[in-house]
């Protein structure tokens, strides 16, 4: 896949909170130290990812988005280039700004403690909002609550 | 496939311990003498005995309160990692309510102990991690991949290397990666080998004294790669058998038989690592795999004698030295009809395995090495 340039936005908005969503060069191949998004993973499949995860009300305490790409018998695909399998999605900086999103990583990355990093594999509550509304099972949110591929 | 019912019987081959709240999430050995050690979603640890007792309650092992997915022992350290935090618990420690731990912010996704007593701990895309539990805790050596690029490290096994190295094999997803590993060293090469379609997430040692080398890989579909010496055999053995289903979690080994815990249940591979020892070609044999549908996140095995699996708020125990390894041996019928503590009832098939051209592709790289200070009190 050659990196993206631009920003685009797309056409449809969501269909539960009506949010606009970007999809940004950055995590596109624009920014190699950045969560990309894997190339067989389109536009349109992203969309209907963030769209299933404003519609299920999948959000984490700061009100951020999270989904994943169920493979239809009950696995879960793969949506980024480090093995990611949940998208976070995180809101513009007014409302009607877009969002954009981005694998998330299921590792927290390692630093000293006078550096901590920010918070950066999903809550918790995250994963028990997938399991209740039956996007993940059981056994995937413990693989996801503990940082494995599910 | 034959069908057979495994009864939950404390004192037979399989027995089922209810955790109802406990939210097990890891279950290993008691890294401090006979029995069992779980680690639950909220980041506590409980030693049992081999029905399950709890004998000690040893209280949250986690400085981040995440589900423990690792715990190893050494030198009077217990290491337990989880998907933020990294925990070396003192010895001296382990009878406090609230245990003190050094804490390395950031998180792991398993932790082994290598022949010299060091932790070894996989970062995921930012490395490996190596930790000398001395009289105090060593300062943690990183080897890192640079740039993020190279193998996502995301389980370990290690073996006894040359003149006194530890030899640390990694399951890393684009493939299999190993590295040696003596303290004081100032660089470290990373051979890995890639296998074309093959996503690699578990690795399990099949050694024996006449092959101590040997090792099984196991892809996320299923694919087993076989090594008669993961440094020097070349052309890895890549079967694929159309009796196993589901994504893998692990693979593990015990008495000459392969187990793989999937999405779709616990399989057993009866004979297989004896059969690949002994040099038996692929297309040869077959083999009978045992299909229990347990649903269970991820197993390990406790002194050769027990396997375990973590369900959802149940421990699942075999006894592999045990477990029937055809269905002639199976001494207990199907019964339609009666209770299956398995969430069903078991099955049996015979399979040949399928060979697979997978093309190994073999690299070597440098890592980053990175001695820090990380661990603060938590």
């Amino acid at each position: 896949m050659s990196a993206a340039t631009q920003d685009i936005e797309h056409p449809a908005r969501s269909q539960h909170s009506n949010y606009r969503y970007l999809f940004t060069a950055k995590h596109h191949g624009g920014d190699k130290s950045a969560a990309t998004w894997l190339a067989e993973i389109s536009h349109d499949t992203e969309f209907s990812i963030f769209d299933t995860a404003d519609l299920r009300q999948i959000l984490d305490s700061r009100g951020w988005l999270y989904g994943v790409l169920p493979d239809g018998i009950g696995e879960l695909l793969t949506i980024g280039t480090w093995d990611e399998q949940v998208a976070e999605f995180q809101p513009g900086s007014s409302a009607d700004d877009t969002w954009h999103g981005y694998p998330q990583w299921a590792l927290d990355e390692p630093g000293p403690p006078n550096r901590r990093k920010q918070q950066c594999c999903p809550e918790r509550l995250v994963f028990d909002r997938m399991a209740a509304v039956g996007m993940i099972s059981k056994i995937q949110r413990k693989r996801l609550l503990t940082g494995r591929h599910a | 496939m034959s069908r057979v019912f495994f009864p939950n019987e404390p004192s037979g081959v399989f027995q089922v311990l209810e955790m109802p709240d406990f939210g097990i999430s890891w279950a290993g050995a008691n890294p401090l003498g006979e029995g069992f050690c779980l680690g639950s979603e909220r980041g506590h640890i409980v030693l049992t005995d081999t029905k399950g007792q709890p004998i000690s309650l040893l209280g949250r092992a986690s400085a981040s309160g995440e589900a423990i997915n690792g715990v190893a022992f050494s030198r009077n350290w217990l290491a337990v990692t989880t998907r933020k935090d990294v925990n070396f618990i003192p010895l001296s420690l382990l009878d406090s309510r609230h245990l003190e731990a050094l804490v390395i912010s950031g998180g792991a996704s398993d932790v082994a102990v290598a022949p010299s007593g060091h932790f070894v701990i996989p970062l995921g895309r930012a490395g490996l991690m190596v930790v000398n539990p001395g009289l105090a805790l060593g300062i943690p050596v990183l080897l890192g991949n640079p740039e993020h690029q190279g193998p996502n490290f995301s389980q370990v096994v290690t073996f006894a290397g040359q003149g006194g190295t530890d030899l640390i094999v990694c399951a890393g997803r684009r493939g299999v990666g190993f590295t040696t590993f003596r303290e004081g060293s100032s660089s470290y090469a990373l051979n890995t080998v890639r296998f074309r379609n093959l996503d690699i997430v578990a690795v399990c040692s099949i050694g024996v004294p006449q092959q101590p080398l040997a090792l099984v890989a196991a892809s996320r579909d299923g694919s087993l790669i076989f090594f008669r010496d993961i440094v020097h055999d070349k052309n890895p053995q890549t079967l694929k058998f159309k009796g196993v289903s589901g994504t893998v979690y692990r693979v593990l080994s015990a008495r000459g038989d392969i187990y793989l815990l999937t999405s779709h249940g616990l399989f057993g591979l009866f004979k297989l690592a004896d059969d690949f020892r002994a040099g038996v070609t692929a297309g040869e044999f077959t083999t009978n795999i045992l299909r229990i549908p347990v649903e269970a996140s991820d197993a390990n095995i406790v002194d050769q004698k027990w396997l375990l699996a973590a369900g959802v708020d149940r421990l699942f125990v075999f006894d592999v030295q045990s477990m029937p390894r055809s269905p002639e041996e199976s001494s207990v019928e199907a019964k339609p009809g009666a209770e299956a503590a398995t969430n069903g009832h078991a099955s049996w098939g015979a399979f040949t395995p399928q060979v697979l051209e997978a093309a190994p592709v073999w690299e070597e790289s440098g890592l980053q090495q990175k001695a820090e200070a990380m661990a603060a009190a938590g």
